[in-house]
């Protein structure tokens, strides 16, 4: 009898594991955390920090030239939260509070949260063939796992260029705008290799929407509704401006199209902050964070058509070194702790752990040359 | 005159034929390109991200900007077209799902 109870016991737990251990999992303490607002020092951190902003909106609100000519630094918004109190806000070029932004390639970030959410819940492993997932791709893209798109290491011949480059050169216009619009997926698992999967780094809007297509697949496989990325990280956190588009096929645009308020960027810039708690709930797994913003193993072996500040974790911007590859830490006056989700045009979710701050920037930034370190320096110096 | 109105033609041939120096490793148009860009991006401004259509349509210029745009507010709908035939539609679904593209 005893026997027996211990079986139950032993299999009950092992079917409850992946959620418990969720639960059980530590949350940070003594934490502050918003209601429907944020909390606001921003009266008393303009009297204290007048020259400190004054500095930073020359270098970010100075607008160039007509609207029309595209010209310089074109920011939308900058919010500056510091221990879960903001203590700078201000929107630009005809942008306010209640509007959703839009994010481009700060979505590969939440395309990370949502794999992270569900490895914790046991959906999907890192280690999954990607065929496990997407049984109709070709025989040999099932060498590929769910973590090699999770570090743009899948080796796929992709063109990662935009507006400015040729468009019929650039795979990112066909998947979002061309032959490949319907099924995003599809479109990057028909193209060929180029390295052996792991063995180099790209970056490719193509490989987040392979690894949102297996994301969306475990979810339905649990059996869960489409409506998963609000009942597991919107609605949690407070986010109600959130929208979140899909191609035809019913797949999130994992690379490109999430939208939100800067105040609810903000939101998410927190939570990764707090390491992926909200309050005392555990959404990520203990330790996700950490692996997503560490430097990723192919970024040390072979880095294709990165840029000397193009240092990545899993969907995520690092301050870090890859000496492996000369690369020194790409954002100077910054913490080494900081990262980041980017998108185009100058969007920014910056975390720095270390000072316990989210830094949000919406733009439209259409001229290369950004400072970016430069801006991240000075919103650091307004925070107390 | 004739040499500006053939200098034309032959521009609007190059449009509709494509650089012939492109490598165009996939097949698109440019002009399926810029009016399927013109559509989707149109309808999540004005429709997700609540811009109006002036700003929408200055956010959404591109080169060449030879697009036209028409705003359906009723029905939540963007259509464009480009010289003759080329066009597009992108339609709002939902607040949580946004615009896609046809």
């Amino acid at each position: 009898m005893r026997i027996l109870a211990g079986i139950y016991l032993a299999i009950a737990t092992l079917a409850l594991s992946p959620t418990s251990a969720l639960a059980q999992s530590s949350c940070p303490a003594g934490v502050r955390y918003p209601d429907a607002q944020w909390e606001s020092a921003i009266e008393t951190t303009r009297a204290a920090r007048a020259t400190e902003i004054a500095a930073l909106e020359q270098r970010v609100f100075t607008l160039t030239g007509e609207d029309d000519q595209r010209l310089g630094v074109r920011t939308d918004s900058v919010l500056i939260l510091h221990r879960g109190v903001l203590v700078y806000e201000r929107y630009g070029r005809t942008w306010t509070a209640e509007q959703p932004h839009y994010t481009w390639s700060m979505t590969k970030s939440l395309t990370n949260v949502l794999t992270g959410i569900a490895v914790g819940r046991g959906y999907l492993n890192l280690s999954d063939s990607l065929c496990r997932w997407m049984p109709y791709l070709r025989m040999d893209m099932c060498a590929l796992t769910v973590q090699h798109p999770m570090e743009f290491a899948t080796g796929l011949d992709w063109r990662e260029t935009y507006e400015n480059a040729s468009n019929q050169e650039s795979s990112v216009l066909a998947m979002l705008y061309g032959v490949g619009h319907h099924d995003a997926a599809g479109f990057v698992g028909s193209h060929p290799f180029r390295d052996r999967p792991g063995t180099t780094y790209m970056y490719s809007s193509g490989d987040t929407n392979l690894l949102s297509r297996a994301v969306d697949r475990a979810y339905s496989a649990a059996g869960e509704d489409s409506e998963y990325p609000w009942r597991y990280v919107f609605d949690p956190l407070g986010i109600t401006s959130a929208t979140l588009e899909r191609d035809a096929s019913g797949t999130p645009i994992g690379s490109s199209y999430w939208y939100a308020t800067p105040r609810d960027l903000a939101r998410f810039g927190y939570f990764l902050l707090r390491d992926g708690c909200w309050r005392d709930q555990r959404i990520l797994p203990e330790g996700w964070v950490r692996t997503s913003t560490e430097v990723s193993a192919p970024q040390r072996i072979r880095r294709l058509d990165a840029d000397a500040d193009d240092v990545q974790g899993r969907q995520f911007w690092l301050n870090r070194p890859v000496p492996e590859q000369g690369v020194t830490t790409p954002w100077p006056g910054v913490p080494e702790d900081t990262y980041a989700a980017r998108g185009h045009w100058g969007q920014s979710i910056t975390v720095i752990p270390s000072r316990e701050l989210v830094i949000v920037r919406t733009a439209d930034d259409r001229v290369r040359g950004f400072d970016f370190a430069g801006f991240i320096a000075a919103a650091m110096a307004v925070a107390p | 005159m004739k040499t500006l109105l053939r200098a034309a033609l032959a521009s609007v041939a190059l449009v509709l034929a494509g650089c012939p120096g492109d490598p165009r490793p996939y097949n698109n148009h440019d002009l399926a390109l810029l009016t399927s860009y013109a559509a989707k991006e149109m309808c999540s401004c004005v429709f997700v991200m609540h811009k109006d259509e002036a700003f929408c349509l200055r956010w959404t210029r591109a080169n060449p900007n030879l697009r036209t745009v028409r705003v359906d507010h009723a029905r939540r709908e963007v259509e464009t077209q480009a010289v003759l035939s080329w066009g597009a539609r992108a339609r709002w679904i939902s607040q949580r799902e946004g615009c896609r593209l046809d």
